[in-house]
């Protein structure tokens, strides 16, 4: 009975209050993970380079590709 | 990268940087360090967040979750590990990264890193792409049966760089050695002495072929022509790698390589050849960029 008791509560605060913390708990970050990945398409850009030409990925291919190198930045 | 840039045409890839700052800053920055490919300014960091890497990481540091310690090893592997109060330039960056990208936009290899501090080089990159420059300073070495070449992809690194330690193999004709998941041989492997500060990553084999040895009726994975195995090695960057790294002028990695070869009659003893590379050390750039006015 009593254990019937506790299960019911249990179940009244889950739905009452969500789940418990440890659904909270954050998901450490896996890189590998994040954006396209192999086989995938990427979106094309448009952005301006440093001589202030705008560029796509088609001006940015040579023959057979490009390597995009994202950086965290050039100023620190 | 620049110093590859001409590598990464040769091979029919075009290179381009992008981070959030603006075409004044990264102007300056290129003639600041020669760099002649497109830098791009994506201020604002919509193309980065449209490639789903925009690191989150910083915005969470900033967040309700400050005191979270799952939070703090996220924070200090992917905005700062120095400064406690980076994360508001780390805001709007890119989890670092390279994409290589085909004529049809489709993503053929991609390079990310678990710590920020950590980059591979574009020789390194060259190398997983498959083939490489030709080796600046290979060491040439002979056995009975193979012709073993080592070099390093670069002959110089900075802490947390990510680079390989080459060794490439070319059985003797009618020759093979194994490969890795061949039973009751001893395949072919590489043991790199451990050394302060470095971290090695496993060994990188390329495919092997099978082989079909008639009298026993068996089937083995063996390699029989050249191939060449990649040891990647990270020069570590934490405060204390950075700072037993700058007494150094050099690393030396030292190590056996170990196989066994057979010819189509006989099998011979294992082998075990002493291995040695030496890279020079130079030190991170940290300047920064001079403010345009």
């Amino acid at each position: 009975m009593n254990q019937a008791r506790t299960l019911i509560t249990a179940v009244l605060c889950f739905v009452a209050f969500g789940p418990p913390a440890a659904a909270q708990t954050r998901q450490a970050i896996d890189v590998s993970k994040l954006g396209p990945q192999v086989g995938e398409r990427v979106p094309d850009l448009s952005l301006n380079d440093q001589n202030g030409k705008t560029r796509t990925l088609g001006s940015l291919m040579g023959t057979k590709g490009v390597m995009l190198v994202f950086f965290r930045s050039a100023d620190w | 990268m620049q110093a590859q840039a001409n590598e990464f045409a040769a091979r029919g890839l075009g290179l381009a940087g992008i981070s959030y700052d603006s075409p004044a800053v990264l102007a300056e920055f290129s003639r600041r360090y020669g760099i002649t490919f497109p830098l791009l300014s994506d201020e604002g960091s919509a193309t980065i967040k449209a490639y789903g890497i925009l690191n989150t990481v910083a915005y969470e540091a900033l967040g309700a979750g400050k005191g979270d310690a799952a939070l703090a090893a996220d924070v200090s592997r992917y905005v700062s590990s120095l400064s406690p109060n980076a994360a508001n330039v780390v805001k709007g960056t890119p989890f670092p990264g390279n994409f290589v990208i085909d004529l049809r936009r489709r993503v053929t290899s991609r390079f990310f890193e678990d710590y920020y501090r950590e980059r591979d080089t574009a020789a390194g990159i060259l190398l997983r792409l498959g083939g490489g420059s030709a080796p600046v300073q290979a060491t040439k070495i002979s056995t009975a049966h193979a012709a073993i070449t080592t070099y390093p992809s670069d002959l110089e690194v900075a802490p947390g760089n990510r680079f390989s330690l080459v060794i490439g193999i070319t059985p003797a004709p009618n020759a093979h050695v194994y490969a890795p998941g061949a039973k009751g041989y001893r395949v072919v492997k590489v043991d790199i002495d451990p050394q302060p500060f470095v971290r090695m990553l496993p060994l990188q084999y390329p495919a092997s072929e099978i082989y079909f040895f008639k009298p026993l009726n068996e089937r083995v994975p063996v390699y029989r022509k050249p191939f060449t195995l990649l040891q990647e090695v990270v020069a570590e960057v934490s405060i204390e790698a950075e700072k037993a790294l700058e007494q150094k002028k050099s690393l030396t990695f030292t190590g056996t390589l170990e196989y066994q070869a057979c010819d189509d009659r006989e099998c011979f003893n294992p082998a075990s050849v002493p291995l040695s590379w030496t890279v020079a050390l130079r030190k991170n750039i940290t300047e920064r960029s001079a403010r345009p006015k």
